[in-house]
Order: structure tokens, then sequence, then C-alpha cells
């Protein structure tokens, strides 16, 4: 009866299955903040991020702290164009194109289906941005950093 | 009188030892050995190697109380069909299959299970609806039967799968939307092509319903090895095997059994009656 009671529990643990997504319902592309040289995280401060030709002008981060940033990609376009204003002033601010190709994707039937995309080209001004490196060519609904982005080291 | 009666005890006494019965070793008395004892067993008891006499006729007796099947005891033939009877309760993918099982010695069971696999899902609160057509999948493996001393219509068998399934799938209908972009569009992945190989662990429970048939069930607590992945996406249903992330799966099938060698059971053959001989002169 013990061994009845111990296959029963084991088949009823097992036979559980978790229908959570535990990843994004989108792919973005997760952008983080590095300083030139060392290599250290860095938070932003007092920065303003929106999409060029976004509908609304639409502002996805309005003068706040970010050490890192999700930013949403076209999917109907091969070329997105996000600034970075920094310290509130229009005029201190870089522009970063990304091209890319989208895919159709069927992540899982947790998480659903979506677009990929995968990174051809990435270039950024550089009024303050020293370089930029993709890490991560293909953007899934995983939560890697994908870009990176060196600032030089602050004196 | 009194010397009368003195003599007369005394000569009592006498007689009454005389009628007291001797002891009589039998320790340089040797039985035959029964009629029809094998010839092995004479020897040896002849050279007093008792203990290994003792050994064969414990083999002796426990094979005389449990049947040995032949080599090739039976084949059975059945299908799996518990899956399109869930499918029509509301399940959204099934499998089914036929199988053939050979059964040596009753104890170990090869098994081969070739079958048809399809799936059609739209998720409440999802995006998409996916399809995989019906696709072939095929099982290798063998079972060992725990009741191997009891009879073939009664089994309780643990065993092992190989299987493999090539397959397509589609994902229709999908529903795409970016918030901060403002955009909303529509799109089908179709004919993504797919393999998967994976194993299975097999317990399970065989039972004789009537005459040759049988009813089975089994539960299989399987894993993936390796599945083929596309930049399109991976799969989500297997045939064979159910959905990619379930590690438990069920079968319930009916089979018959084609007896092969019933009649040449080797308890039958190793009575003492017709194998043992008296040692010739």
């Amino acid at each position: 009866m013990k061994w009845l009671s111990l296959i029963l529990l084991t088949v009823a643990l097992v036979s559980c299955t978790d229908n959570s997504c535990y990843d994004h319902a989108s792919a973005l592309p997760l952008v983080r903040f590095y300083e030139t040289g060392t290599a250290t995280q860095l938070s932003l401060s007092d920065v303003v991020i929106r999409g060029v030709d976004a509908p609304g002008d639409s502002i996805l981060v309005n003068g706040e702290t970010v050490d890192e940033v999700y930013l949403p990609l076209r999917a109907s376009a091969t070329t997105t164009q996000w600034v970075l204003e920094y310290a509130g002033d229009a005029g201190l601010a870089d522009t970063i194109t990304l091209q890319y190709r989208s895919i159709p994707y069927f992540a899982s039937a947790e998480c659903g289906a979506m677009y990929n995309f995968e990174i051809k080209s990435v270039t950024a001004t550089d009024i303050l941005i020293d370089s930029i490196a993709v890490v991560k060519p293909v953007i899934d609904n995983g939560t890697d950093v994908a870009i990176r982005i060196f600032f030089p080291p602050t004196e | 009188m009194a010397l009368v009666l003195c003599c007369a005890m005394a000569a009592w006494g006498q007689d009454s030892l005389r009628h007291v019965s001797p002891v009589r070793p039998a320790t340089n008395k040797t039985l035959p050995p029964a009629r029809g004892t094998d010839e092995e067993v004479i020897k040896r008891f002849i050279e007093g190697d008792t203990t290994a006499l003792l050994d064969k006729e414990r083999r002796d007796s426990l094979r005389k109380a449990y049947k040995r099947y032949p080599l090739l005891t039976d084949v059975s033939v059945g299908v799996n069909f518990i899956e399109p009877v869930l499918m029509l309760m509301g399940q959204d993918y099934a499998s089914v299959d036929v199988h053939a099982t050979l059964n040596m010695w009753n104890r170990l069971q090869p098994v081969l299970e070739m079958g048809v696999g399809w799936a059609k899902t739209t998720p409440d609160d999802m995006n998409f609806t996916y399809r995989c057509k019906p696709s072939p999948y095929f099982k290798v493996g063998v079972n060992y039967n725990f009741l191997f001393k009891s009879e073939p219509r009664y089994q309780a068998l643990l065993g092992v799968r190989l299987g493999y399934s090539t397959f397509k799938y589609d994902v229709t209908d999908v529903t795409y939307q970016n918030n901060y972009w403002k955009e909303h569009q529509q799109f089908n992945i179709q004919g993504i092509s797919s393999n998967a190989l994976w194993g299975e662990a097999v317990a399970g429970i065989k039972v004789g319903i009537w005459r040759n048939w049988s009813l089975g069930w089994t539960i299989r607590y399987h894993g993936v090895f390796k599945y083929k992945a596309t930049e399109s996406g991976r799969p989500w249903f297997i045939p064979g095997y159910g959905p990619r992330k379930r590690p438990l799966s069920f079968t319930f099938s009916l089979s018959y059994t084609l007896p092969l060698g019933h009649g040449k059971q080797s308890s039958q053959a190793s009575t003492p009656h017709n194998r043992h001989t008296l040692p010739k002169d």
C-alpha cells in the first residue's frame, strides 16, 4: 500500500505541467550601458529615450534613471532608430540605428507566436556614446542582454 | 516361604529382561534409489555428494512447480486507441498506433510500434492556432514480464522504448501587436519541418479478457533526446510523444495473441517419468 501511494504521488507530481510563460510574449532587445575600459555597468540619470517617427512622439523613458532598457523594434520595417537625450537636453543626444530582419516565430504554446529579429547592423552617433556592440545577433523573447552601449569613464 | 518368594521374584526379573528388544543399528544398510531416479543422482548418491544432490533435487522441484515457456511463446498484435477517445472528449492531440510483441520465454518481449499522430489547438487567450497534420512515428523497445512464471494471459511489465517521428506543423492565424509602434499584424507560419528522437520508460499490465483477446494499460515517462528547431520555431507536439514538455503519457490497447509454443513447455518435458531413466549395467 505504501508503494502504491508513493507511485501515485510521483505520477501526480510528474504529470503537473506548467502552462506559464517565463519569457516575454514578444521579442525585445535588451540594451545595457557600460563604462569603456572597465566594462562596469552604468546608470544613465535623467535620460529620455524615444523612437524616431514613433506614433504620437511617444516616449519610452522619460527622465528616469536607467541602467538597462528594452527597445521594441518595428516588425513592419527593417530599420528602427532610437534617440537618447541626456540630462533632458535635446541638443545633447545620441541616435542608435538598428538594421534587422523580422522572422515570424513560434516560441511555445505558453508564450505564443511573435517576431524574432536578426540584427544585421547597429550604429550610433558619438555625442556621448563611445561604442556599441551586438552580443546576441538574434533577438528572441529571452531575457539576455542583446546590445551593449559603452560610454567614456566619468571624471 | 520368604526364600521361595525371593527366588520367584528373581526368576521373574530375569524373565522380563529377556523380553527387551535389542537395538539394531541400521548404519550399514543402504536404501536403493527410487525407481525412475536420474542416473546422475544415483551416481552422486553412491559417491556421498549430498550437497550437490540436494541442490539438484531443489532445482528439479522448482522446475516441476513453475512452468518454463519456450523461446517463442507467442506473438501479440494490438492497437492503442486511448487518445482518439480522449480527443473526442476535448483533448487537442492524439496518437494511435498498432504494435507487435514477440513473447520470448514469457519473459523478454521485443516490441515494435508504428502509428500516426496529429494535433490542432487554439489555446484560450493566445494568439495562434497550431496544427500538425497526421504524421508517422515508430518505436522499438523491449518489455520484461515479471509474471513470467504465470500464464502469459496475465503480465506485469517494465520496458523501454526508443521513438522517432518526422512531421510538419503550421502555426496560423497569428495576431501580432506592438503597442509602442502601434503595429497590428496577422501572419501564418506554414510547413515547418521537424523531427524528434526520444526515449520512454514503460510500466504496464496486460490482462486476458476473452479467448486470445486481452487489454493492456501502460504509463510512460519519456524525454526528448533531440528535436529539430528552426528559425521559425520549436514544435509543441510530437506524434507518438504528445506535447513536447509533458513527461507522461498513457496507453490503453486491445490486442490479439497468437500462441506459438504452448505445447512445448519444458515443464512437461522435464517431468521425471519422461526424462529420468534407471541406470543400465
